[in-house]
């Protein structure tokens, strides 16, 4: 019981050798639980993957950036004070003008309208650069960002040009489909082509390849065929045309 | 020590709640349909047409030509008409063919080579026909020569100037009906890879030997050469094909010699040896019976038990196994197997009223079609296993019905009315053996007939043409 100091610090007290056990315990545990989940975990990801994420019908966004700051909202003008309008000078008709000549007349007249037409010109040419400035801004803008917290168009296609499209794509399906004559016998077999087609400006078809047979040469015939019958089809919107005549359309014959 | 436990218990179990909250799936989005794809960027635009509208193609058909020497077979334009007829008839059932008028045609025929010009200097020109705008033109000549007949028949497609199908038959002229049908088989083979069905034949029972007897018959497909292949005198019904057509079951009501009782039991009939033995003969019912795909058990109902349940026998009708039971007193009538074997579809009235149910080959896994309707039996699979038909009862009367084997999509094919004004009864509908006919039993002409049609319901056809009836038809593959 007596114990000195030096003993009691030389000595290993039962109290520190007890919380050294202890700690050697809790970091076996702690390394046991972590190996524990590391491997389950490597092991959930080696042998059970999960579902593969589906990339179809993915829909396009435009990426938002962070909104502008909003103007400080106005503070009302002081109200300026109500003034006494200033008495109107009430002015005496004017003596009358003296006449001019008729002759030096008509010489000016026609300078000052050789002068007015140069001006008139001048604008034109100026109004003729502001719009195409105008223009490339445009362009320039489509690549513009689009801010959180305002409504903007965004890149889709969208309005009436949309409309056009739809209505385009629609009307050059219908026109196939009318003129696309399958007889019953060749129906039977599930046959799947793809035809690529391009049409002028004017719908008028300038270009047709199979580009996936369906392993059926009259089934190929057939479509082609179909092809060839819907000609011309309607005209494709401005937008559109040079895309129908350059790249053209994937046909699938059904799909 | 506890305590190192306890807290090793409680990180594992925090660390396994976080594991499952990563494994959180994201949800699949519906796939929506898109008809036509939009260009939302200046990729590839891109057109489905979808299924198109079919037309049946033209067909020229002009009378066949006769090469022999009619002074040695007087008989040579009925032989050759009656080609005609067969033929002309397979294609329009097969409903991929429209034939045009002979009115139409620019040649004269019989001046005409079957073969085309150049080859044949007296041959036809492909311009006459492509005019009146004909998709297929068969040309065929025939010569009998004393028993023996030989058809040769060419199929052309006219806009492409080439031969389908060149072909020669030959038979006695007793199989002239025969060779017809192979030939309508060929030519769609030839043009669909999938022949038809125009050898086939049904069995059906019917009352055509008069004094209320019903026996069993066998026809061709089109209802001509009947056979009568049972006279017990007795009602005989719901007879079946083997798979290859080769044996036929059926129940009849005989009379046992010593008891002088009678039972409904089970026999088998061989065709082309005309054998004939008792199957099942177990007390009570021994009918509907039905052939399992591979021809070596068949299903079919005993009421031998009590209540009428599905069973399954060998051919030498031993018991297999009892695949149905009940349940509380119900009857399950009515097996037949799936193409490929692994279910039974049947009839039940466990939940009231009889309704068609499906179960696992081994009789397991029963699970109910349908709900709609108060009387639905008589069901039977497609060849293709995807849909199966059945006799629904509405009001006062039986009709026709297609669904697919998961009970939905039901389409009511048949809808008739008989002389008298009431609705037909059309019932025990069967598939051909490509699954693009259905054939059954209709009482509209004031008695019951056997009809065929699309699987739609368009273009019905009767194939009986009297005044009997025939009841619970069968149809089988093609006999070669």
């Amino acid at each position: 019981m007596n114990l000195t100091m030096n003993e009691l610090e030389a000595a290993p007290s039962p109290l520190q050798d007890k919380t050294g056990e202890i700690f050697r315990k809790a970091i076996w545990v702690s390394v046991s639980i972590h190996a524990l989940f590391f491997l389950s975990v490597t092991v959930k990801n080696i042998f059970f993957t999960g579902e593969p994420l589906v990339y179809e019908n993915a829909i396009r966004v435009d990426l938002v950036a962070l909104p502008d700051k909003l103007p400080p909202a106005e503070q009302a003008a002081p109200p300026t004070p109500v003034t006494k309008p200033p008495p109107v000078a009430v002015k005496t008709p004017p003596k009358e003008l003296p006449k001019v000549n008729d002759s030096i007349n008509l010489e000016k007249s026609r300078a000052k309208e050789k002068d007015a037409m140069k001006k008139l010109r001048e604008m034109e040419v100026m109004d003729k650069i502001r719009k195409q400035l105008e223009a490339e801004q445009r362009i320039k803008a489509a690549a513009k960002v689009f801010k959180g917290n305002q409504l903007s168009s965004g890149t889709e296609l969208h309005g009436l040009s949309k409309i056009d499209h739809d209505n385009y794509i629609a009307e050059v399906k219908r026109k196939i489909y009318d003129s696309w004559d399958l007889p019953e016998w060749l129906a039977q077999k599930n046959l799947k082509a793809q035809v690529l087609a391009r049409f002028d400006q004017h719908g008028n078809l300038i270009f047709k390849q199979l580009i996936k047979s369906s392993g059926n040469p009259s089934y190929d015939e057939n479509i082609m065929e179909a092809l060839r019958k819907a000609s011309p089809v309607a005209a494709p919107p401005e937008k559109l045309a040079k895309i129908i005549g350059q790249e053209g359309i994937l046909v699938g014959f059904p799909d | 020590m506890n305590n190192t436990l306890k807290i090793g218990l409680v990180f594992s179990l925090l660390i396994g709640f976080i594991a499952r909250a990563e494994e959180a799936k994201t949800p699949v989005a519906a796939p929506a349909p898109t008809a036509a794809a939009a260009a939302s960027s200046p990729s590839q635009i891109y057109i489905k047409m979808g299924d198109a509208h079919t037309k049946k193609s033209l067909v020229a058909l002009p009378a066949f030509q006769f090469t022999g020497n009619p002074a040695y077979t007087t008989n040579f334009q009925s032989v050759g008409a009656d080609l005609f007829r067969v033929i002309q008839n397979d294609l329009t059932v097969s409903s991929y063919f429209q034939f045009i008028n002979p009115t139409a045609f620019l040649e004269d025929v019989s001046k005409k080579g079957i073969r085309p010009f150049p080859n044949d200097p007296n041959g036809f020109k492909f311009e006459n026909w492509k005019q009146i705008g004909a998709e297929f033109l068969i040309r065929a000549s025939y010569t009998v020569s004393g028993n023996d007949l030989s058809l040769e028949i060419l199929t052309y497609h006219v806009p492409r100037a080439t031969v389908v199908l060149a072909k020669k038959y030959r038979g006695n002229l007793s199989s002239l009906r025969r060779i017809a049908h192979t030939f309508s088989n060929d030519l769609l083979e030839a043009l669909t890879g999938k022949k038809g069905v125009f050898l086939s034949k049904v069995v059906v029972a019917s009352d055509r030997s008069g004094n209320n007897f019903r026996e069993i018959y066998v026809m061709d497909w089109d209802g001509t050469e009947i056979q009568k292949i049972t006279n017990h005198k007795s009602v005989a019904l719901s007879p079946s094909w083997s798979p290859d057509g080769t044996k036929i079951s059926y129940t009849a009501f005989v009379q046992r010699t010593r008891t002088k009782t009678r039972n409904a039991d089970l026999f088998l009939y061989e065709l082309l040896t005309g054998k004939r033995w008792l199957v099942s003969y177990r007390q009570g019912l021994n009918s509907g019976s039905a052939f399992a795909p591979d021809g070596q058990s068949l299903l079919l109902t005993l009421s031998q038990n009590g209540n009428p349940d599905v069973y399954k026998i060998d051919t030498d009708g031993a018991m297999v196994a009892r695949l149905t039971n009940g349940p509380h007193g119900a009857m399950n009538i009515e097996p037949t197997y799936s193409p490929d074997g692994k279910k039974i579809a049947f009839s039940s009235d466990r939940s009231g009223q009889p309704m068609i149910y499906t179960m696992d080959a081994e009789g397991g896994n029963i699970k109910r079609l349908t709900f709609a309707g108060h009387y639905n039996s008589t069901p039977a699979f497609s060849p293709d296993g995807k849909k199966i038909t059945f006799a629904g009862w509405e009001t006062d009367h039986f009709d026709v019905f297609t669904m697919n084997v998961d009970g939905s999509d039901m389409v009511r094919i048949t809808s008739a009315k008989k002389p008298n004004g009431h609705w037909a009864m059309n019932e025990d509908p069967v598939f051909s053996a490509d699954g693009r006919l259905l054939m059954y039993s209709s009482d509209r002409s004031g008695s019951s007939q056997i009809y065929i049609s699309n699987l739609d319901g368009s273009d019905e056809r009767r194939i009986t043409n009297d005044s009997h009836n025939y009841f619970k038809p069968k149809w089988s593959v093609n006999i070669e």
